[in-house]
């Protein structure tokens, strides 16, 4: 009898029916989570609104944040149109309703805030804190990224030094999966701070309210500028507000009155409002029933309630077809299918910048010595900082080794200024096409950039790296290779 | 069972899971940095589970107690608190001052605000000082080589860290004065009113049709922002970024 009590009282709200389905809609590649490989079908370039990193296995649509600091990693080159729109438009329409009930990540934080214990309650110092989002907006989201685009290199420094989604859905996420064993020896100084903070977020949420979103989050915060005229919000009517200070108490965050930047729109103060003064605006399908603006007659209520099933079952539809769309009509690789260490590299012929582009790159081009290949790009920061170790070890095995990096396909466009600028007496070769993609699954390329392969000087390959790869382990594969 | 038994039994019961999970999270991040000091580089999976072996007690007990505790609460809920009242000073002050009128603010009330605003001064000022280390390191380029990039932004997250340490103990202390400047405010304030008589509210201004304007203004200017990012193959670039998994962008390495 208990438990039917505790269910009764326990069952799930809409709000939370609406987290789940939107956790389940932007994460609806659930065979990454078997495959261990990312979606990379066409959908990918639409962003989801709330934060949820693309690299985790199931993501099934672009992280904002993500994409805004990388289209911002190259505004020296191009004005991010694009995504300032995107995330403009999302603030318009649902301001920090996004916050409250489509964010995978806060989904996550109030789950865990469900765990019984004594909790934080906010205060006047979380109140203070609550503005430490400023600044990580202000410096890891536009600043650093701005500043080291015009350096010539791309740093998305929230998503590398704070995000814990990143951390969990992508990174743990990855290496969770057999089939990424290889990623373990990518680890170092940087997961260790990134698995530190996820841990910090995660207690923190158990004891804190929604702990990322309420200091941390700067998503939220560009939402909530926007939340006294997004479509969708909360409102109080003057007229009936009694300023009794109710909806201020049953806030969980840091308001300081409702609607203001800080409120995520739950809607905890509307059913606290003794004078009803409090009411959600915008569609009617996403107001709750019984509590509309002013009241409404009988027929307009029926009205409201069938289309309400009506929106019900079209995104019942929508979530089923994303599940079997990503799931089972996709056609994406199930496992890196190329070219293993131990066998005969494949050969493609690729334009080389440093030879007047005129002959193409070929094993047997550069037959009879040890040859490493990295597949790198302008617009991938671990590739940028890896090349000084390449252009150094080039130097120190002229004559033994040929060193051969090979701009992606994507931005190609972009590689030979970068080149000319930064390595104009390199003795690397730089080669770019339209086949380098190609070429980069053909030896086993995955997911992940960069990528360096090994060959000795039969033209087979002695070692793989996916991911960075740091200068002395790079020298003991070579000194390997040439044995 | 009584109700104050109740409460205690959950109280206790959240202690522990609060210690537990503390401990746990404590264990992890101890692991985690005993795997990086080790510099057992390249790791492995077997290296890693190894570790984490060693702190799986703690993990269970962690995660055992928050199954008691869904336990606890199923087989002995918690009745609802009705207790829900206005603790925070400021809110309270806020409805009082809307009941206040210009004219009856006394002296005292006028000092308490000036105190307040004189502490934030100051508080504000030693936090961007404790900052100030952190930004001369991050403005001085020359440190920040693209082969050392990594190591040169945690040492300026080290100092950042301090920064946070030491304006969180600020900010704590000006909490607590802000808070006893607040309840002296809300003392002088009921008096005020009781001896003045309350003035009229102003009718609130119909903002509605300006922000209506403005919604609309700009939806059609993100509107066409993105129509101008998708002609320049704004949906590409942001495609291309989500199918490549950039290892250092979600903190692998």
């Amino acid at each position: 009898m208990k438990i039917k009590e505790w269910f009764a009282s326990h069952k799930p709200t809409k709000r939370r029916l609406i987290q789940l389905y939107a956790a389940l809609l932007f994460n609806a590649n659930l065979k990454g989570f078997g495959n261990g490989r990312i979606y990379q079908g066409p959908l990918k370039g639409i962003c989801a609104p709330g934060i949820n990193c693309y690299s985790c296995p199931a993501a099934s649509a672009a992280c904002p944040l993500g994409s805004l600091q990388n289209a911002l990693t190259a505004a020296n080159k191009s004005i991010p149109y694009y995504m300032v729109g995107i995330i403009l438009l999302y603030a318009l329409l649902f301001g920090r309703w996004i916050c409250g009930f489509l964010c995978p990540f806060g989904l996550i934080q109030d789950l865990l805030y469900k765990i019984k214990t004594p909790k934080i309650k906010k205060n006047r110092l979380t109140k203070i804190l609550s503005k430490l989002k400023y600044v990580i907006l202000a410096v890891f989201v536009f600043a650093l990224p701005l500043i080291y685009a015009f350096r010539e290199f791309v740093l998305p420094a929230f998503c590398k030094y704070i995000c814990p989604a990143g951390t969990l859905e992508g990174a743990v996420g990855l290496l969770s999966n057999e089939n990424n064993e290889n990623m373990f020896s990518m680890l170092g100084p940087l997961f260790t701070w990134k698995f530190f903070l996820l841990v910090v977020f995660v207690t923190g949420a158990v004891f804190i309210y929604r702990f990322f979103c309420r200091f941390f989050c700067p998503l939220g915060l560009i939402y909530g500028l926007f939340n006294k005229i997004s479509f969708v919000g909360v409102s109080v009517d003057k007229a009936k507000c009694t300023e009794c200070g109710r909806c201020y108490s049953a806030c969980k965050m840091d308001i300081s009155k409702v609607g203001d930047v800080e409120c995520i729109q739950c809607g905890d103060c509307i059913s606290e409002c003794p004078t009803s003064a409090i009411y959600r605006r915008g569609p009617r399908f996403l107001i709750d029933p019984g509590t509309p603006n002013g009241k409404i007659g009988e027929e307009t209520a029926k009205k409201n309630r069938i289309g309400k099933r009506i929106v019900a079952a079209i995104l019942a539809v929508i979530l089923v077809g994303a599940l079997v769309y990503y799931n089972f009509i996709d056609k994406a690789p199930e496992a890196v299918t190329g070219a293993e260490v131990g066998q005969m590299c494949p050969s493609e012929e690729i334009p080389l910048y440093n030879s007047d582009q005129t002959f193409g790159f070929s094993v047997t081009t550069t037959n009879s010595k040890v040859r490493v290949i990295n597949f790198w790009g302008t617009w991938c920061g671990p590739c940028v900082a890896e090349l000084p170790h390449f252009d150094e070890l080039a130097s120190e095995y002229e004559g033994e080794a040929v060193f051969i990096a090979i701009h992606s396909s994507y931005a190609g466009d972009t590689a030979l200024d970068f080149i000319l600028e930064n390595y104009p007496d390199s003795k690397m070769l730089f080669g770019q096409g339209d086949e380098t993609d190609s070429y980069f699954y053909a030896l086993g390329g995955g997911d992940t950039w960069p990528m360096t392969v090994v060959l000795d000087a039969d033209g087979i390959i002695t070692a793989r790296f996916d991911g960075s790869v740091d200068y002395e382990t790079l020298k003991s594969a070579i000194e390997e290779a040439l044995k | 069972m009584d109700e104050k038994k109740l409460r205690l039994i959950h109280t206790v019961c959240g202690c522990v899971i609060s210690a537990a999970l503390i401990a746990a999270a404590v264990c992890l991040i101890i692991s985690a940095y005993t795997i990086y000091k080790s510099g057992d580089s390249p790791y492995t999976p077997e290296s890693i589970g190894a570790e984490y072996a060693k702190i799986a007690v703690p993990l269970w007990i962690a995660i055992g107690s928050i199954f008691a505790g869904i336990i606890l609460n199923v087989a002995l809920p918690l009745p609802k608190s009705k207790n829900k009242a206005l603790k925070d000073p400021f809110i309270k002050l806020r409805i009082l001052q809307k009941k206040l009128p210009e004219a009856s603010m006394t002296v005292k009330i006028k000092r308490e605000r000036e105190f307040r605003k004189l502490m934030k001064i100051i508080c504000a000022v030693l936090c961007l000082a404790s900052f100030i280390p952190a930004v001369l390191l991050l403005t001085w380029f020359d440190h920040f080589t693209v082969s050392n990039l990594t190591v040169a932004l945690l040492e300026t997250v080290q100092l950042l860290l301090v920064g946070v340490i030491i304006s969180g103990v600020l900010l704590f202390i000006l909490s607590i004065l802000e808070n006893k400047s607040a309840e002296r405010e809300i003392e002088w304030s009921k008096i005020a009113i009781s001896s003045s008589e309350k003035s009229e509210e102003k009718a609130p201004e119909n903002n509605e049709n300006k922000i209506k304007i403005a919604r609309l203004v700009l939806v059609g200017v993100a509107c066409a922002l993105i129509v101008i990012g998708l002609t320049q193959d704004g949906f590409y670039d942001v495609l291309q970024k989500a199918i490549r998994i950039c290892t250092e962008c979600i903190g692998l390495g």
